[in-house]
C-alpha cells in the first residue's frame, strides 16, 4: 500500500509540474509577457521594472526556475483590470464556486447512482428504459441550453425562481440543478453498465444458488464490486463539474471562479487565467489522488498485490 | 464451419413473408437509429448545400422586420423560422451555423483521431522511452478538464478560426491513443502482427495492411463518441463569446445572442438549441448501435 | 554433413529487479548453456516443463533475441541482427509456428491471402498476384485443406484446419527450418494425431527440418528423430526417442516418462513423484540444477555441475550418477 501511495504522489507532483511548465511555455509563446501581464497603458519604466523583477532578461531556463519559485510563493502577477494580486482575486471567488459545485456533486451522486442501480436491477423493463432515455437527454443537452430552458420555464414563465445573481440561497437552486443533472445522467448510465457487468458474473449466480435472498446478493456482492469502477469515474466527474461551472456561472451571473475565468479570457487578462489554470490543476490533481487512494483501498486485489510485492 | 447441409425448403405465405421481412428489417435497423441516421444525413446535406438553400444571406439586415415570430407562431412565410433582433433571417443563419459547426466538428474529429492513433501506434511500436513520454502526455491530457485547457489557450493565443479548429482537435486524442496502443501491443506480442513480422514483413506492411484495418472499427466508434463532445464544447465556447466570432456564426453563437431575447423572442435561441440537441442525440444513438454491432465485446 | 542449425553454449540471461522499484537485480537464467546440432530434414524435439527455457531457446535460434553468451549458426553463418533487413530476408529460410493458430492469423483476411502473403512480401516485385494465388492454393492442398475453404476467414475454420493454414503459410517459401512451439497443444487429441502425421508428410515432401517444442512426451515420441530434455535452461538428456522412453538415464527424464498415463489393465508402472520446489530460473540451485528434487541425489550433485556427456550407447546425459562418477546411496531396504 505504501508503494502504491508513493507512486501516486509522485505522479501527482509530476502532473502539477507539467501544468506549471505548460503555463510557462504558453505564456512565453504568446508574446512578451511583460506587455501581456501589465496593462496596455503602463508607463515604460514600470514595464522595465516588471521585466527585471520577473527576470525576463535572463536565459530561458533561469526564467523557468524563477517562475517555479514564484508560483511556489503564490505570486502569479497582477490582474490587468484592477491591479490586485491575481491569486487574491481568484481565491476570494472560490467560496462562491464551492457553494455551487459541492451541492451539485452531492446531487449527482444522490440522483445518478441510485438511478443507475435501479435501472440495472430492472433491466429492460419500463423503469430501465425510462431512466436511460432521460439520462441520454442528460448528456446530449448542453449545459447552457439546459440552463436557459430552466430559466425560461421557472424564472420567466412561472416566476418561481430568480434568473440571475447571487443574493439569496434561492438564487442557487437553478444553477445547482443545472450542474447536477447533466452529471447525474452520465453517472446513471455508467453505474448501470457497471452493475450489469457485475450481475453477469458467475459469482453472482453462485451467491444466489447458495440460497441468499436476492436482496442480500445485491447488497453484499453486487454493489461492493460495482463500486470499484464507479469510484474511478468520480474523479472524472470533478473535472466535468469544473468545466460545467464555467458555463453555468456565466449563464446565471454567479460571481464564482468560472465566471471570472470567462471574463479574464475575453479581456486577455493573462495573470488571472494563469492563476485559475494552476489552481484548477492543483484541485484536479488532489481529487485524482484521493480517487486513486480510495480505489487502492477499495479494490482488495490491489491491496494484496501490494502487500505481496512489499 | 464448413457445412453442406441444404437449408430446409419452406413454402412461405405471401402476407406472413412481408410481415416477417419488415420485422427482420426493424430488428437489424432499430427505428431510433434510423431516425438518427436520417437526421445526420439531413445535417450533412444542409452543411454541404448551405449556400444554395439559404433564402437570404445570413448577414442581410431587415430593420423593419425585427424579432418576427416563426411561421407556426403567427409569423409569415417571409421568415420561416422568424427573424432576430437585427432582422436577420433565423433560418438562413441556422443553415450557415450548421455548416460551421459541422465543419469544425469534422475537422477537429479527424485531427484528434489522426493525432491520437499515430501516437498510440508509435508508443506501441517503439515501447521504452517513447512509450513513457506518450503515456505521460496522455495522463496530463486526461487529468485536466479540456474546457479549462481550451480556455487558457484561447486566452493566450486568441481565437482565429484555424487555431480554434486545431484546438478543438486536441479534445479527446488521448482516447484514441489508449485504444490504439492497447490493441497494437496485443497484436504485436501474441497476435497476428507478430506473426506477420515473423514472415519478414516490414513495419509499413504490418501497420498499414494489418493493424489499422483491425483497429479501425474501434476507432470509428470512438469517433462517434468524441464528435458530439466537440459540438458541445464548441457551442459552449461560442455561447460564451469565446469561440466562433462574428460576423461568422455557429450554433452556440446563435444561442448566445438569443439569450437576451429569451422572453420576447425565444425562437432565436430555441431553434439552434434544438438542432444541437438533436444532432448530438443522433450521433450518440448511432454510435451506440455501431458499437453493439461491430464488437459486442467492447464495453 | 554440415548441420543446418548449430547452437553453441547458448545462454540468455535477463536482469530482473526483485522486490519492486528499489529492489536488487538478480539474473534470470532462462537459457544456461544449450548446445545442439540439427541436420537438414530431421526433427529435434525440445521437451520440458513450463519455465525450462524451451521458448527462449526457440527465439534465440530464430534470431528473435540476441544471446547473452554463445552463438547460433544457421547454414554455417551467424544470424543477422533482429528486425534488420538481412534478418527479414533470412525469414525465407526459417519460420515459426505457434501454439495459437487463431491469434497468429488476421481475422479480417481470407486464409488464402494469408498463405500467399509471404510470397507477396519476399517476391512481391518478381511475381504476379495470380501466380502467387495458384501457389498458395497448391500449398493449401498439400497440407490437406479442402479447396472450398480457401476463401474462408480464420474464425470460420476449426482448430485443426487453422493449424494447417499456419503450416501452409510457414512452408510456402520452402524454408529449411521450421520451429514449432507447442503446435498441437491447443488441439483435440484426435486432431493432434492428424496434424502430427502432417508434419511427417511435409518433412518427407519438402525436406524441411523441425525444431519441435512441447511439454507433451507422447506427442514428441511420434514425430522426432532426436529428443532433448530441458530443465532450468539446460539440456539434461538427449537421444533417440526410443532410447529415452524405454530406458531413461537421467532421473528427471525417468520421472517424466513414469508420469505418462497408460491404459493398461494391470499397471506395473510405478509413479515417481518429485518433491521439492518447482524450478525457478531466478534461483538456480548450485551444482546440478535438479538436485533439490532428485530422488537419488548425492553430495557430489550439490557440489559440481554435471556436464552433458555421451553414454556408451551414444546418448547424452548430464548426471553424475548416470556416468558412474558418484556412487548412489544405498537405500535402506
Amino acid at each position: 500500500m505504501l508503494r502504491y501511495t508513493l507512486s501516486r504522489l509522485l505522479r501527482a507532483v509530476l502532473t502539477i509540474a507539467a501544468v506549471v511548465t505548460f503555463a510557462f511555455v504558453v505564456l512565453r509563446l504568446s508574446g512578451d509577457p511583460a506587455l501581456l501581464i501589465m496593462s496596455v497603458d503602463a508607463p515604460p519604466e514600470a514595464v522595465e521594472a516588471f521585466r527585471k523583477s520577473w527576470g525576463l532578461d535572463q536565459p530561458v531556463w533561469v526564467q523557468y526556475l524563477r517562475y517555479f519559485v514564484q508560483v511556489a510563493h503564490g505570486d502569479f502577477g497582477q490582474s490587468m483590470r484592477d491591479g490586485r494580486p491575481a491569486l487574491e482575486l481568484v481565491m476570494e471567488r472560490v467560496p462562491a464556486t464551492l457553494a455551487l459545485t459541492l451541492p451539485a456533486f452531492a446531487l449527482k451522486l444522490l440522483l445518478g447512482i441510485p438511478a443507475g442501480i435501479y435501472a440495472a436491477l430492472h433491466r429492460n423493463r419500463l423503469a430501465d428504459r425510462l431512466t436511460m432515455v432521460v439520462s441520454v437527454a442528460g448528456f446530449t443537452v448542453p449545459s447552457f441550453v439546459l440552463a436557459l430552458l430552466l430559466v425560461l420555464v421557472f424564472a420567466v414563465n412561472l416566476g418561481w425562481l430568480p434568473s440571475g445573481g447571487a443574493e439569496s440561497w434561492r438564487h442557487a437552486i437553478l444553477p445547482v440543478i443545472t450542474l447536477g443533472l447533466a452529471g447525474a445522467a452520465v453517472l446513471a448510465r455508467f453505474t448501470r453498465s457497471a452493475m450489469l457487468e457485475v450481475l453477469g458474473q458467475p459469482y453472482i449466480r453462485a451467491a444466489s444458488a447458495k440460497g441468499l435472498t436476492w436482496r442480500r446478493v445485491v447488497t453484499d456482492h453486487a454493489l461492493p464490486n460495482a463500486a470499484i469502477p464507479t469510484v474511478t469515474i468520480v474523479g472524472f466527474m470533478v473535472g466535468s463539474l469544473v468545466a460545467g461551472a464555467v458555463v453555468v456561472e456565466s449563464v446565471f451571473s454567479w460571481p464564482g471562479v468560472g465566471r471570472l475565468l470567462v471574463v479574464a479570457v475575453a479581456n486577455r487578462d493573462l495573470a488571472i487565467v494563469q492563476t485559475i489554470l494552476l489552481v484548477i490543476a492543483a484541485t484536479m490533481v488532489c481529487a485524482n489522488l484521493v480517487v486513486d487512494m480510495l480505489y487502492g483501498w477499495i479494490d482488495p486485489r490491489l491491496r494484496t498485490t501490494r502487500a505481496a510485492e512489499a | 464451419m464448413a457445412s453442406d447441409i441444404v437449408a430446409p425448403i419452406s413454402l412461405p405465405v405471401p402476407a406472413a413473408r412481408t410481415k416477417g421481412a419488415i420485422r427482420r428489417f426493424l430488428e437489424a435497423w432499430p427505428p431510433m437509429v434510423l431516425l438518427g441516421l436520417f437526421w445526420i444525413g439531413l445535417m450533412l446535406t444542409v452543411a454541404l448545400l448551405a449556400d444554395l438553400i439559404t433564402p437570404y444571406s445570413y448577414t442581410a439586415l431587415d430593420l423593419r422586420g425585427r424579432l418576427l415570430p416563426p411561421v407556426f407562431m403567427d409569423g409569415s412565410w417571409r421568415h420561416v423560422l422568424g427573424s432576430d433582433e437585427l432582422g436577420r433571417d433565423v433560418l438562413s443563419r441556422l443553415v450557415v451555423s450548421i455548416r460551421m459547426s459541422v465543419l469544425i466538428a469534422f475537422g477537429a474529429t479527424i485531427i484528434s483521431a489522426t493525432l491520437g492513433t499515430s501516437l498510440g501506434l508509435l508508443a506501441a511500436h517503439f515501447r521504452g522511452r517513447v512509450e513513457q513520454v506518450v503515456l505521460a502526455l496522455v495522463d496530463f491530457q486526461a487529468s485536466m478538464p479540456f474546457m479549462i485547457i481550451a480556455l487558457s489557450v484561447l486566452a493566450f493565443f486568441g481565437n482565429a478560426l484555424p487555431l480554434f479548429i486545431a484546438l478543438m482537435g486536441l479534445n479527446g486524442w488521448e482516447r484514441y491513443t489508449r485504444i490504439a496502443r492497447g490493441l497494437t501491443i496485443a497484436a504485436n506480442e501474441q497476435g497476428y502482427a507478430n506473426a506477420v513480422r515473423q514472415l519478414g514483413a516490414g513495419p509499413s506492411r504490418i501497420y498499414g495492411l494489418h493493424v489499422l484495418p483491425n483497429i479501425a472499427s474501434t476507432l470509428i466508434v470512438t469517433m462517434t463518441l468524441t464528435f458530439p463532445e466537440i459540438i458541445l464544447l464548441e457551442s459552449g465556447l461560442s455561447f460564451l463569446g469565446l469561440g466562433v466570432q462574428p460576423p461568422m456564426t455557429s450554433l452556440g453563437n446563435m444561442v448566445g445572442y438569443g439569450r437576451e431575447y429569451i422572453t420576447r423572442a425565444p425562437w432565436i435561441m430555441l431553434t439552434p438549441a434544438t438542432v444541437i440537441v438533436l444532432t448530438t442525440l443522433s450521433i450518440s444513438l448511432v454510435g451506440d448501435w455501431l458499437r453493439d454491432r461491430l464488437d459486442p465485446t467492447l464495453r | 554433413m554440415t548441420a543446418l542449425l548449430e547452437a553453441d553454449a547458448l545462454a540468455r540471461h535477463y536482469a530482473v529487479r526483485q522486490g519492486g522499484w528499489l529492489g536488487h537485480r538478480v539474473p534470470l537464467r532462462a537459457v544456461d548453456g544449450v548446445s545442439f546440432r540439427l541436420a537438414p530434414a530431421r526433427t529435434l524435439a525440445l521437451v520440458g516443463e513450463s519455465g525450462c527455457g524451451k521458448t527462449t531457446t526457440a527465439k534465440l535460434v530464430l534470431g528473435l533475441i540476441p544471446p547473452s553468451a554463445g552463438a547460433v549458426r544457421f547454414e554455417g553463418a551467424p544470424l543477422p541482427k533482429p528486425n534488420s533487413a538481412a534478418w527479414r530476408a533470412a525469414r525465407q529460410k526459417m519460420q515459426m509456428v505457434y501454439q495459437d493458430p487463431l491469434g497468429a492469423l488476421d481475422r479480417r483476411v481470407p486464409v488464402l491471402h494469408q498463405v500467399e502473403e509471404p510470397l507477396a512480401i519476399h517476391h512481391g516485385r518478381t511475381s504476379v498476384a495470380a501466380e502467387r494465388r495458384d501457389r498458395a492454393r497448391a500449398m493449401l492442398e498439400a497440407v490437406g485443406l479442402q479447396p472450398h475453404l480457401a476463401m474462408r476467414y480464420p474464425h470460420e475454420l476449426s482448430g485443426g484446419q487453422r493449424q494447417r493454414v499456419v503450416l501452409a503459410r510457414a512452408l510456402i517459401l520452402e524454408p529449411a527450418l521450421i520451429v514449432a512451439d507447442e503446435p498441437v497443444s491447443a488441439l483435440d487429441v484426435s486432431i493432434q494425431a492428424q496434424v502430427l502425421n502432417l508434419f511427417e508428410d511435409l518433412q518427407a515432401r519438402f525436406g524441411v527440418a523441425f525444431l519441435f517444442i512441447s511439454h507433451d512426451l507422447k506427442v514428441v515420441r511420434q514425430v522426432s528423430h532426436e529428443v532433448a530434455v530441458m530443465y532450468l535452461g539446460r539440456i539434461v538428456e538427449q537421444g533417440s526417442p526410443e532410447a529415452l522412453f524405454t530406458d531413461p538415464a537421467h532421473p528427471y527424464t525417468r520421472a517424466l516418462v513414469a508420469a505418462i498415463p497408460v491404459v493398461r489393465r494391470h499397471s506395473a508402472r510405478t509413479r515417481i513423484v518429485l518433491e521439492g520446489d518447482p524450478p525457478n530460473p531466478i534461483a538456480v540451485p548450485p551444482g546440478c540444477p535438479f538436485h533439490p528434487r532428485c530422488p537419488v541425489a548425492v553430495a557430489a550433485c550439490r557440489a559440481e555441475v554435471p556436464a552433458l556427456k555421451p553414454l556408451p550407447d551414444g546418448r547424452l546425459v548430464a548426471c553424475h550418477l548416470a556416468h558412474g562418477e558418484a556412487a548412489p546411496l544405498r537405500r535402506a531396504a
